[in-house]
């Protein structure tokens, strides 16, 4: 009896709480705690508007404008109750509703500013890394058309570490650009939809890049102002009417939660009945829009705030008037918890305060800062709220890959540091593309946590990288098995060099387009040598290098050479990833083989070594004098001038080329017969590739205009032809033939008739 | 005992029913937080001092009774602001209210009037109750001349609720041009909000004063006057603040 007594006073109890929480949910009330540790003025600030608050790591970053002429940020730690004096980062002149500003740090703690110049009609933007100072200023959007005023500006950065900006030109649609190369360039705007949006269009950043933006504006057919929120897919912001009724709400902000639920907070204009208050929409994935009503009847004015910590504790906050004046409310859902604690307020004795912004860090405590505006009777100032609760007690720790670079080159491990690290982390455990679970890690469970941690690059990724972020998810946990939620950072690998590269014969006539040959050292001087041959011989100690990187993940950066790779020379940058010259050889060139070592370098790091092998060959080779063989010119029967030189018997020897012993011919037309071509200046040397291996070989279509001035006229064409060695060293030694043409024939094409 | 357990298992099934049922415009749901409990805001009671009490010659009188007759005025922002961002001024209740902005409501500081009488209104007293709820800002407008209130020439007087740390609490002043010349000031003291007050602005001539309840808070001679124009109202676009018994009468 007694234990059937039990069961049904569970059941009572069960009972109750499933037909009360859809009313009243209960509020968790243990743990969270959330309290108001203080409130500031921020001092020799006056005339602002719009201040705006983010946190990262135990840092925190409140910006505004000031005194009608500055856009300048304020830094403290998450705890201290004094803010040092700011840094101005621009100008910010005029009334201070139009030079709003903003800030947001990203995943590796780097803090981002964005303001707007209102003389200017500009937008600017800059960066401060993690532990470095403010970078150069930006300039973001430069409005041009008379439509334009830019106004409402809103930062926020991604968690690929990319800064999204968004505004609005009065009575338009908002607006977004992003920038990838940290603030250099940025995007053309993009517009959002049709709608034109009151007050601030809201940004926020949730998991695996993702963007989210939430606004206010009318809708035509009720004539109510509605809220409006959406994910971007790709090439623009995807929105819908979030609104659960058809009356007037506004003033939306957005947060992501960690497992990439998106959640939007805003307001009723209605101050009392069934629609009024504060309300949270809420929807993972492509899933209904959930909308819940947060707080009751009041005067609610400006944003209804939200912010997601790292913790996955939600914070919520609000200006509203409950029935003692306005006042700033604060509330936090523990991450443990389902229910909100119940909301507390601030005193508000120094004047009225409204328009607030609000970010969270997480370090001994969840700490939510409240920047706000604060009018106390004549003047408009920055008000600073810090709350606290106890819900800020989570593990975390937010991986940073190779110290943040973007791209790392192919390395068989990557080196991870570790910010924002809460709790005391013991374990550890990773996966590459996706969360780790109990039954997928890539780390083979948990493992102890270190800090820097190598992690090393599966094969899947260094066999197959296609120069897109890889990402890897990591998650640390406590002693006692407090786990916090998966955090991730992302980087390219780039796998290897990819680049074409010639490096040999500098006499050769294949070089790149790019190189133009100084014709008196590289062209055909019959007293020299020809201008192609065998790649792998020289007959000067130099040698042509010509190098095009060919889609290298990170871009291919310089190329230096040397005899080995212990006498590499100063490398040498390349422009537009390209290289074409003919170089001297490092150090003294033997006759012989000599090595070449060239080395290639990308921006990733990546380092590849080719060597060639380059023959230095200064003699010439030798015709014989006594059975060099014989040469026949017959003349095309179709077209005369094209001949075919018929070899037979040749005999050549030469000290470095193999076989034969010569590379090609060295071939001259003469109209007349020449006393002693090897000196003669008059005729005209072209170098062609002797075919097959042996001595009776011919060569087809040898124009006999080659190299002859004025018009071609029917007689004799004498032809002579010298040998080449690899090196296109000539035999002194030649052979000569004639040909009688009766008629100049040209070679002919014949092309289709079209008749019209 | 079985059907016990039965009926309370039914009464689950209903509970979650409830909570699984989806939510849609025509649900009411009820607010999962509530605030403090605060101490009952305190009932505003009928203006005891009408316009009634004004001696001299009635130009206009507006007691709000009906909001039709509040057409007539206009309602200026002394700052430049998007269209979007006007004051918001309304008649409820038998009173003229100070409504935030067009904004979506959003209460700004930006300073505004609303409006009213003849341009060649030379020497007249204006007045007017107010009940502060947590604007913290009430004022008069006499002699008010200009197409653009930024520009626009006019005397001002306006004062400040005790509560707020600004000083000066009182200040009349001559704006001309959109320009303002400190004409009198006062550090102190402001305004108790929460409480039905009669203000009164008196230009004759090149004299003023100002009354706050009957007092005479303020005296000002301005040696070159502004010669006419039109009366109004002055506060700041933030709400919370009520008018009522608008009279202007000639000496």
């Amino acid at each position: 009896m007694r234990r059937i007594l039990a069961i049904v006073s569970g059941l009572a109890s069960l009972t109750l709480l499933a037909t009360s929480m859809p009313l009243v949910p209960a509020l968790a009330q243990g743990g969270a705690s959330p309290r108001l540790i203080f409130q500031t003025t921020l001092p020799n600030a006056r005339q602002i508007k719009y201040p705006d608050v983010a946190a990262a790591g135990n840092q925190v970053y409140l910006s505004a404008n000031i005194n009608r002429a500055d856009a300048v940020v304020w830094q403290k730690v998450d705890s201290a109750q004094s803010f040092p004096a700011p840094t101005t980062l621009g100008a910010a002149p005029g009334q201070p509703d139009f030079s709003a500003t903003s800030v947001a740090t990203g995943p590796d703690g780097s803090a981002h500013v964005m303001w707007m110049n209102q003389d200017q009609r500009r937008i600017y933007y800059r960066k401060k890394p993690v532990s470095g100072t403010w970078g150069p200023q930006r300039i973001v959007y430069q409005a041009t058309r008379s439509t334009e005023f830019p106004v409402n500006g809103m930062i926020e950065i991604a968690s690929d570490g990319v800064p999204w900006i968004t505004w609005r030109d009065p009575d338009f649609p908002a607006k977004v650009t992003r920038s990838s190369d940290e603030g250099q360039t940025w995007t053309s705007p993009v517009t959002i939809g049709t709608s034109a949006v009151i007050n601030y269009p809201m940004l926020a950043a949730g998991p695996g890049g993702a963007m989210a933006m939430a606004f206010t504006a009318g809708v035509r057919s009720i004539d109510k102002l509605q809220v409006f929120a959406g994910t971007w897919n790709g090439s623009t912001f995807v929105t819908q009417n979030i609104s659960p009724a058809p009356d007037d709400f506004a003033d939306p902000t957005a947060s992501y939660s960690a497992n990439g639920t998106l959640l939007v907070s805003f307001r009723s204009e209605a101050t009392s009945g069934p629609i009024s208050g504060a309300w949270l929409a809420s929807r993972t994935g492509n899933d209904p829009w959930q909308t819940i009503r947060i707080g009751g009847p009041a005067e609610y004015k400006g944003t209804v705030n939200i912010d997601t910590d790292s913790g996955g504790n939600l914070h919520m906050q609000w200006n509203a008037n409950a029935g003692a004046g306005f006042r700033v409310y604060y509330t936090v859902r523990p991450s443990s918890a389902t229910a909100f604690t119940t909301p507390v307020d601030a005193p508000n004795d120094a004047g009225v305060i409204f328009n607030s912004r609000i970010d969270t860090s997480v370090s001994d405590f969840a700490y939510t800062h409240v920047a706000a505006e604060l009018f106390s009777g004549n003047d408009s100032f920055v008000r600073y709220l810090l709350f606290a609760s106890t819900a800020g007690a989570a593990v975390g720790a937010q991986p940073v890959i190779e110290d943040g670079e973007k791209i790392s080159e192919r390395e068989t491990t990557v080196s991870i540091s570790f910010t924002n690290i809460q709790g005391t982390p013991t374990q550890i455990r990773w996966r590459w593309g996706a969360e780790p679970t109990d039954a997928a890690t890539d780390s083979n469970g948990w493992v102890t946590f270190a800090n820097p941690l190598s992690v090393p690059l599966p094969a899947s990724i260094l066999d197959n990288a296609p120069c897109s972020p890889e990402k890897l998810f990591t998650q640390v946990r406590e002693a006692d098995n407090d786990t916090g939620v998966a955090q991730s950072d992302d980087i390219i690998i780039d796998t290897g060099i990819n680049a074409a590269m010639a490096v040999g014969n500098p006499y050769i006539n294949s070089k790149a387009r790019e190189f133009t040959p100084v014709q008196a050292v590289l062209g055909d001087v019959g007293s020299g040598g020809a201008s192609d041959g065998d790649p792998g011989y020289t007959r000067d100690p130099i040698y042509y290098l010509g190098l095009q990187g060919t889609n290298d993940c990170s871009g291919v950066k310089d190329v230096s050479v040397g005899r080995s790779t212990t006498t590499v020379n100063k490398a040498i940058p390349l422009s537009k990833e390209a290289f074409a010259n003919v170089l001297p050889y490092p150090g003294a060139m033997s006759p012989g083989a000599n090595q070449l070592l060239v080395r290639v370098s990308d921006l990733a790091g990546n380092v590849a070594d080719f060597t060639q092998t380059l023959i230095l060959d200064q003699v010439k080779p030798v015709l014989s004098a006594t059975s060099p063989g014989t040469l026949a010119v017959t003349s095309d029967a179709k077209a005369t001038i094209l001949a075919r030189l018929a070899f037979s018997g040749v005999s050549v020897t030469d000290d470095r080329y193999p076989g034969r012993g010569y590379w090609g011919v060295w071939v001259a037309n003469s109209r007349s017969e020449v006393a002693n071509p090897t000196s003669d200046s008059s005729l005209i040397w072209l170098p062609l590739k002797a075919p097959a291996t042996g001595n009776d070989f011919s060569i087809s279509n040898w124009s006999l205009a080659s190299g002859l001035s004025g018009a071609l006229q029917p007689g004799i064409y004498h032809v002579y032809v010298r040998f080449l060695d690899g090196a296109g060293n000539p035999t002194d030694g030649y052979l000569t033939a004639s040909v009688t043409l009766s008629q100049i024939t040209r070679p002919q094409v014949s092309l289709p008739m079209v008749r019209r | 005992m079985l059907g016990g357990i039965a009926a309370l298992l039914a009464a689950v099934a209903l509970g979650l029913a409830l909570w699984q049922a989806p939510r849609g415009v025509a649900q009411e749901q009820q607010p999962i937080l509530e605030y403090p409990a605060y101490p009952p805001t305190p009932t505003i009671g009928a203006n005891p001092q009408p316009a009634a009490s004004l001696q001299g010659a009635p130009l206009l009188s507006a007691s709000f009774d009906d909001p039709a007759a509040f057409a007539s005025w206009e309602v200026v922002d002394f700052d430049f602001v998007l269209d979007e961002s006007r004051a918001v001024w309304g008649v409820a209740d038998s009173r003229l209210a100070q409504q935030n902005t067009a904004a979506a409501g959003n209460p700004s500081i930006q300073e505004t009037a609303a409006l009213t009488g003849a341009a060649d209104w030379a020497d007249y007293t204006a007045q007017v109750s107010f009940y502060d709820l947590d604007n913290g800002t009430a004022g008069l407008v006499a002699r008010y001349t200009g197409a653009d209130p930024r520009t626009a020439s006019y005397y001002r007087y306006r004062i400040l609720k005790d509560a707020y740390e600004a000083t000066p609490k009182q200040v009349l002043e001559r704006v001309e041009g959109g320009v303002a010349t400190t004409l009198v000031e006062q550090k102190g003291p402001g305004f108790t909000p929460r409480a039905w007050h009669v203000l009164a602005l008196r230009v004759v001539g090149n004299q003023l004063t100002v009354t706050l309840d009957g007092a005479v808070v303020a005296e000002a001679e301005d040696a070159t006057p502004l010669a006419a124009g039109r009366a109004g109202i002055y506060t700041r676009a933030m709400g919370g603040i009520l008018f009522d018994d608008f009279s202007v009468v000639a000496p």
